[in-house]
Order: C-alpha cells, then sequence, then structure tokens
C-alpha cells in the first residue's frame, strides 16, 4: 500500500522543490522577519502577504517525540516501531519529522542533529531528522 | 450566583444505543436521540422551533440539520448546523442560549450522532472524510490518527514536570471504575493501574487505555427558557455560564506545548455564571486522552501548573473524592460521543438520576469540550435552579 502523499499546491511548491533539491526552504516574512511552517500565504504575526524562500540551518533539536507501536495507516505498519518528532529548528520554526539512523530507546527531548532527505517519488522527497549520536 | 431564574434551561437528554451497534447509521443514531430527549422532555416534534446539529464526519453532508429536521417532521425558525468536534455540545448550547435569549426560537433541539464504530468496519469512501486541514505536513511523515498530537503535549508535559505512566493511568482506572457504575457504558471490565501499566503501547507515551473509544453514537438535548421549563416534567437544569477559547489553530508552533484553552474559557464561563472554582460541585472534562484531562485540572487552576499529576491521585478525581471528574466514564470509558455524553451525565447528576455514581449534593457542574489537537476549548456551566 502506498503512503499518504502530499498535494504540492501553488502555496506549498517552493518547499517540495526545495526538498527535491536537498534544501530545507522555509517561507520568512520580508516585512517582519517571522518564520513560517506549514507554507501559508500570508505571515500569521503581521498579516503580510510578502514571504522570501529562504535557506534554514538543517539543524536543530528535538522539542518532543513519540514512538508509534501501533499502525495507522497500512503503509506504515512494516515500520513499525517509529518515531516521529516536532523538531525544533535553530531558526525557532518547529517541523513534525520522522527520525531516521537513531535507535529508539536513545532518543531525548533535548537531542540535536540535523536535517537529511528521503526520496519517496520523483516529486515528493521529504525532509528527516538524523539525531548526533 | 445571580439572575438564574432567567437563564435557558436544558429540558431534555437523550442517549442512543452506544457502543457497537450494528446496522446503525449517523442519522438513525441522532434520530434515536432525539426522540428520547423529546420524550424526557415531554414534547413532541412539533413543539421545536430551533435545531442544530454536526454533519458526521465520515460522511460530511451540506445542510446536516435541515436533513435531520425534515426527518423528524420539525418546523424551524433557527437552525444551523455547527460542527467543532468535541466542542460541538458546547458551543451548541452556548448558541441556542443566545438565540433563546435573542428571541429567535422558543424550544431548541441540539442533536447529532456518528456510526464511527460500526462505520470503522465498513468505510464507504465514496461519502468522504472530513479534513482537518494539516494532513499533508503529518501523514506523509508518519504522523497519522489522533493520538500523536496529544502525545506529542503529554511527552513534553512528562518530561517539563515529571509527570509520570502512574499518574496518566489513574486517570484511566478512575474513570474505568465509574464506566463500571453506568449501565450503558461500551468498558464492562474493572482495569487496576497494573492492567495499565501491563496495557499495549498504541503511540508513546500512551498505551491503550490513555485513548478515547470509538463508538457509535447518538446524543441529543434540548433546551427552552426558564419560562417554559418550569411547566415541564423534568427538573430544569439551567445554562449559568459559558466560555470559549481559541488559543491556536495548530499546537505544534505553540511556545508552550503543556497548555490548553482551559485558561481562558474556564474563567469566562465562571465570570458569566458569577461563581468560582470552589463552588463546583463535579466536572465532566473533555477525556480524547488522559493526558487531556489532566491538563485541564491545571489550567482551569483546580491545582497549580505542572501538579495535575498528583492532583489526580488519592481518589480526589472519583465519586466521593473531592472532585469528582467524568463520573459516567467519559470518552475513555464510556463511550465516544464527541462530548455529548458529559452533558447529559452533568444534566443526570443536576437532577438527582444518577443511580450509584450520584455525587452528593450536585449544584453546580462543569462540562467542557475540546477539538483539533487543544486547538479550541469550551466551558460550560450547569446548575440546579
Amino acid at each position: 500500500m502506498e503512503k499518504p502523499l502530499p498535494l504540492i499546491t501553488p502555496d506549498t511548491a517552493p518547499f517540495w522543490e526545495g526538498c527535491r533539491n536537498g534544501q530545507l526552504l522555509l517561507q520568512r516574512c520580508t516585512a517582519c522577519g517571522a518564520w513560517r511552517y506549514p507554507p501559508a500565504p500570508v505571515c500569521p504575526g503581521c498579516a503580510s502577504p510578502v514571504a522570501a524562500w529562504t535557506p534554514t540551518s538543517h539543524s536543530g533539536q528535538i522539542h518532543s517525540f513519540v514512538i508509534y507501536r501501533r499502525a495507522f495507516h497500512p503503509a506504515y505498519a512494516a515500520e513499525v516501531p517509529y518515531a516521529v518528532a516536532l523538531v525544533e529548528l535553530d531558526e525557532g520554526i518547529r517541523l513534525l519529522l520522522r527520525i531516521v539512523d537513531c535507535p529508539l530507546e536513545t532518543l531525548t527531548i533535548g537531542t540535536r542533529g540535523e536535517i537529511r532527505f528521503t526520496r519517496f517519488t520523483d516529486e515528493i522527497t521529504l525532509p528527516v531528522f538524523a539525531p548526533r549520536l | 450566583m445571580k439572575n438564574h431564574r432567567e437563564k435557558p434551561c436544558i429540558v431534555g437528554i437523550g442517549e442512543s444505543e452506544l457502543g457497537q451497534v450494528p446496522q446503525s447509521t449517523s442519522l438513525g443514531l441522532t434520530v434515536q436521540a432525539a426522540l428520547r430527549a423529546l420524550e424526557d422532555a415531554g414534547l413532541a416534534p412539533h413543539q421545536v422551533d430551533g435545531c442544530l446539529s454536526k454533519p458526521p464526519y465520515q460522511e460530511p453532508t451540506f445542510l446536516f440539520t435541515d436533513q435531520l429536521a425534515a426527518t423528524l417532521g420539525l418546523r424551524l425558525r433557527y437552525g444551523h448546523d455547527l460542527h467543532a468536534g468535541g466542542c460541538t455540545p458546547v458551543l451548541a448550547l452556548a448558541n441556542a442560549v443566545r438565540a433563546l435569549e435573542a428571541g429567535l426560537c422558543h424550544t431548541v433541539l441540539i442533536a447529532f450522532g456518528e456510526n464511527m464504530f460500526t462505520h470503522s468496519k465498513t468505510p464507504r469512501p465514496m461519502h468522504g472524510k472530513l479534513h482537518w486541514g494539516y494532513e499533508d505536513w503529518e501523514e506523509p511523515f508518519g504522523l497519522v490518527g489522533p493520538p500523536a498530537g496529544y502525545a506529542l503535549a503529554a511527552k513534553r508535559h512528562m518530561h517539563r514536570y515529571g509527570t509520570t505512566a502512574d499518574q496518566l493511568g489513574t486517570i484511566a482506572v478512575t474513570q474505568r471504575q465509574h464506566a463500571l457504575l453506568n449501565q450503558g457504558a461500551q468498558m464492562r471490565r474493572p482495569l487496576t493501574l497494573d492492567d495499565y501499566l501491563r496495557s499495549p503501547w498504541i503511540v508513546e507515551p500512551f498505551r491503550l487505555p490513555d485513548c478515547a473509544l470509538v463508538s457509535d453514537y447518538g446524543g441529543a438535548l434540548v433546551v427552552t427558557t426558564a419560562e417554559r421549563a418550569a411547566d415541564l416534567r423534568q427538573k430544569p437544569v439551567a445554562v449559568l455560564g459559558y466560555g470559549e477559547s481559541h488559543p491556536h489553530r495548530y499546537l505544534m508552533q505553540e511556545e508552550d506545548l503543556t497548555r490548553c484553552g482551559a485558561i481562558e474559557s474556564g474563567p469566562a464561563a465562571l465570570r458569566m455564571a458569577g461563581v468560582t472554582l470552589h463552588d463546583i460541585d463535579f466536572a465532566e472534562l473533555y477525556d480524547s486522552f488522559t493526558y487531556t484531562v489532566l491538563v485541564q485540572l491545571e489550567d482551569y487552576g483546580f491545582c497549580a501548573k505542572g501538579e495535575g499529576g498528583a492532583f489526580v491521585e488519592g481518589g480526589r478525581i472519583a465519586v466521593g473524592g473531592a472532585l469528582p471528574v467524568n463520573t459516567h466514564g467519559g470518552l475513555l470509558s464510556q463511550a465516544h460521543a464527541d462530548g455529548m455524553l458529559h452533558v447529559t451525565e452533568a444534566v443526570k447528576q443536576l437532577r438527582g438520576q444518577a443511580g450509584p455514581r450520584q455525587v452528593a449534593n450536585a449544584h453546580l457542574g462543569l462540562v467542557s469540550g475540546g477539538a483539533g489537537v487543544l486547538a479550541v476549548h469550551a466551558s460550560l456551566l450547569l446548575g440546579t435552579t
């Protein structure tokens, strides 16, 4: 069974294009400097619609995490147990990301690591988080 | 307390068959609950002129309230769909009260239901499924289903405040004790803390008993003016106050993952009712997960922030304790009715109809609702007049 894949929309296309090129690009508001995620047509802080797709540090830490012991979608059944973390980038913005290349029992809140990329289809490459061991 | 004699009242409650109801449809369960609520109130459908309902998640339907009204033969002067997940019952009651106070109608039926369990066994994809808008940023990343968002918040709470698995488990165990005193409850087997700690992980840190049930349900309320309520067969239960809070749309970008909207909706409801937290005799708190109960107890101010774990220990939240919580068993052990059964239970408690789980001298009850991942919160104060 195929994994759920995102719909690419005019609001989100640059994000996915960045991922295909191995770069985590996020919108940064041109008016107030705030980062935002998920992608959106306007800044939630100042309502400015003008933003630049900006490269990020690819570096951050685990703000919280969960371990899936049961699959909620058949496509993930073969992968349990797996971890999903709420990762806070050094820019201060957070993303939900799969944890890769890390024994689950060593995960802790505050663990630092880096963004990597996993290719799914020609169109979709997903960012993932690799804790620094 | 002030002016309670003039406040609109709940005069009828109805619950459908709950749990696993084979062959049920969402509309059928809703109608069953609605007719039971009207029977409870001693009213006929033609005496209702307002209606609020919630379209089912699994069959999102345009003008569902009007479909329900047509099915029951209601002639409406006021009605609309309202879908705010587990906040729907409280927000619908608040809307009904405002409509009654504005003179738009005189008697409102609030009814909705969902064949959530049956549907999970026989999905009908052509009827669609309501989305919540963040799927593209969650499901491809492995975050599927309701528990994980709350589990992320719970994990952060455990990290920051030292909240333990035993404390989350105590909430599940206490609510199961209550469910065993409730004939209609889906869960009939006792649960000990040892059972809890041995139960399977779902999304760690949540085990199976941390999570709400999946249920077929229908629930209904009849609300009318104080003047009309006085002539009806049941002891009226007044809507004394309500409040809502919309702290954020998406928890993941919130500075503090471990807060919820009770911080705002609680004081708003208390102010409207002219009462304090100390006056509350029992609380039916939205319990999508054990953690949801814990964070609300803190954010209402029943205990200090971070001390919710200690608060739930020692029988404090059991019937007979200082603050009985979820006396019906809740979503965790009675049935998942998107919060509707929290309201019907509060009404039973205030009428003195709660049988073996009756809270002594119950005059003021707090009911809450929650929706999204701690994204919308609603508080309701119900009382005897």
